[in-house]
């Protein structure tokens, strides 16, 4: 008796066991657990603490000394000046090719006429695949001070003596700018492709037959089209440039920059942080780039209109 | 009409030759990286190139795999590949699996709080990490997964733009479908496993190809995760290569940048079809 009993407990446990798993108000917490807990680890405890440890004063682990606004203080210097001025150059000539080229590009990949469509975004997509390590090494070399590389030569049919084009603080911006360009053109014609074939073709035949030209159509149509993935590519871009790192470091090995040409603000917070192990200093920096990201950002995207939802 | 039609031609080559001078300009330094790694060290940087000599023999006569050789024996290129192959494919295994079994409750189900989480978690994908790395080797250390290649594996699973991307897709399949399986009596897990995932392959696999260039390429973590040279991934074992003060090994360095950046090229090509396809769901205003 006891016996059945016991099997029909076990039975229906079971059963609610298996009714927990898939019940409607459990399951979706379930789903979404492993991302949210990486998430909090990652993402969000990280951004809370770089807060908490930009005021302090860290020795070693364990050995930690609250600071005050201390460290923020001493970023006013001139490195961290010069870097984010640096930046912001850096931000404003990344902005200023890589819209408006990927968004001509990406109209004419779009076109029913062009030929070898498939070629073309292939090729300029294979940058954005490449390691940013083998592009800053290749245009390190391609940009080298030997007479004989290509940007030489051609000084040299112009009679100007060859340059080492890395320590010049316009020509390493430009060089910084097209490892920018090489890399990130293909990406940004991507998101325009996408943002092209959300446009109906109904409003291009409509202006046709009212006689609109191309430029016609490209302003009224296409533009206002594309503003969301403009506006997204915008916000993005902005990040990207106030967090650029990597180019720099490759650039200039061993991130010894001369004079601070090249010297960007997290390439400053990584030899703050890692090489002179202050991390409480490295912390206060990004705390820093982060509030400037997110003003920029917030200006931006309030001036363009995206919370007004017009345009969409 | 005849002329139109002239002009629309001379048009049409005229954009031909700019995306060509462009594309030239692209390809260019993958180009050159292929054709140097396989020339002896003094004929790389030779004036003019060795390409452009014009004798058939100087130009592929001279080819040779001394480059790859001596990067593979001397500098420990093999075991950065490893590492590299090891890390990209379980990273990828594993994202694909947290964020769309993630993206499959938002687009689905409806639980309190839905909103607000989705909003949060696309919110930070304004967040650059690159601002955040002192704390984020912190958490790592507690979590004792400094210099272990697991540490470069677990921190790429929540990918948000994975999450708004896949989500962007799944939205697309029928409910309708289902619901059919439901009445079958499928388990939501059974549901995600054998509907949703295999519908939506061009958008995983625009999602995998993200992820390979991300892991594949990324240089910030490994470079504060790792410091013994025998868990280096390809970009770092490139960069301390580069670093070299005396005696840069050029060969070697090109030999393993063009190793570097050939696989994610090779991965892209294999599945670009489904590439723009899969991102088309995903950016929509």
């Amino acid at each position: 008796m006891l016996k059945i009993v016991n099997e029909i407990k076990k039975e229906l446990n079971i059963k609610k066991k298996k009714e927990i798993f898939n019940s409607v108000k459990i399951i979706p917490y379930i789903f979404v657990s492993p991302f949210i807990i990486a998430f909090l680890l990652f993402y969000l405890y990280p951004v809370i603490s770089t807060i908490n440890m930009s005021f302090q004063e860290i020795l070693g682990p364990g050995d930690v000394k609250y600071i005050q606004f201390k460290n923020y203080i001493n970023l006013f210097n001139h490195d961290f000046y010069d870097a984010l001025i640096f930046n912001s150059w850096y931000t404003f000539w990344t902005l200023a090719v890589l819209i408006p080229l990927p968004v001509f590009l990406a109209v004419l990949l779009n076109s029913k006429l062009t030929i070898g469509k498939n070629f073309f975004r292939s090729s300029f997509f294979i940058p954005a695949l490449t390691s940013v390590v083998v592009a800053g090494i290749f245009f390190r070399m391609f940009f080298g001070g030997m007479e004989t590389t290509i940007p030489n030569t051609i000084l040299k049919f112009f009679k100007i003596k060859p340059i080492v084009w890395t320590f010049k603080y316009h020509t390493a911006m430009m060089v910084l700018v097209i490892i920018a360009t090489w890399r990130w053109l293909g990406v940004n014609i991507v998101y325009f492709l996408a943002g092209l074939q959300n446009i109906s073709n109904d409003l291009y035949e409509a202006a046709t037959i009212d006689g609109a030209n191309f430029f016609q159509k490209f302003i009224y149509i296409t533009l206002p089209g594309l503003k969301p993935v403009i506006i997204y590519v915008l916000t993005i871009s902005i990040y990207a440039g106030y967090a650029m790192f990597a180019e720099s470091y490759i650039l200039y090995p061993n991130a010894r920059t001369p004079g601070n040409i090249g010297l960007t603000s997290v390439l400053y917070l990584y030899q703050q942080g890692f090489d002179h192990n202050n991390l409480g200093f490295a912390s206060a920096i990004g705390v820093t780039l982060l509030l400037i990201i997110f003003i920029i950002n917030t200006i931006q995207l309030r001036f363009f209109g995206l919370f007004k939802k017009a345009g969409d | 009409m005849r002329i139109k039609i002239n002009s629309s031609k001379i048009l049409n080559a005229i954009v031909l030759i700019f995306l060509l001078i462009i594309s030239i300009f692209y390809v260019y330094p993958i180009l050159w990286l292929f054709d140097a790694s396989l020339r002896p060290l003094i004929d790389i940087f030779q004036v003019p190139p060795a390409l452009f000599s014009g004798s058939f023999e100087k130009m592929f006569g001279i080819y040779t795999f001394n480059s790859f050789i001596n990067s593979f024996l001397n500098w420990g290129t093999g075991i950065a590949l490893i590492n590299s192959v090891l890390v990209t494919c379980s990273s990828i295994i594993l994202t694909v699996f947290v964020c769309s079994l993630c993206s499959y409750a938002f687009a689905f189900m409806n639980f309190p709080g839905k909103k607000i989480i989705f909003i949060f978690i696309l919110s930070t994908m304004m967040l650059p990490l690159a601002t955040m790395i002192a704390p984020y080797y912190r958490v790592l250390q507690k979590l004792g997964l400094t210099n272990k290649l697991i540490g470069l594996i677990i921190p790429y699973a929540a990918y948000p733009l994975g999450v708004f991307l896949l989500k962007q897709y799944f939205i697309k399949i029928p409910v309708s479908l289902i619901e059919a399986a439901k009445i079958d009596g499928a388990g939501y897990f059974r549901i995600w496993l054998r509907i949703i995932m295999p519908l939506s392959k061009p958008a995983l696999a625009a999602f995998a190809i993200i992820q390979f260039k991300e892991v594949w390429n990324d240089f910030l973590i490994p470079m504060i995760v790792l410091r013994s040279g025998s868990l280096f991934t390809l970009p770092i074992k490139l960069q301390l290569m580069d670093s070299q003060t005396f005696n840069k090994p050029y060969d070697a360095i090109i030999a393993t940048g063009f190793i570097t950046a050939i696989i994610p090229i090779i991965f892209f090509l294999i599945f670009q079809r489904y590439f723009i396809e899969g991102l088309t769901g995903g950016i929509k205003g």
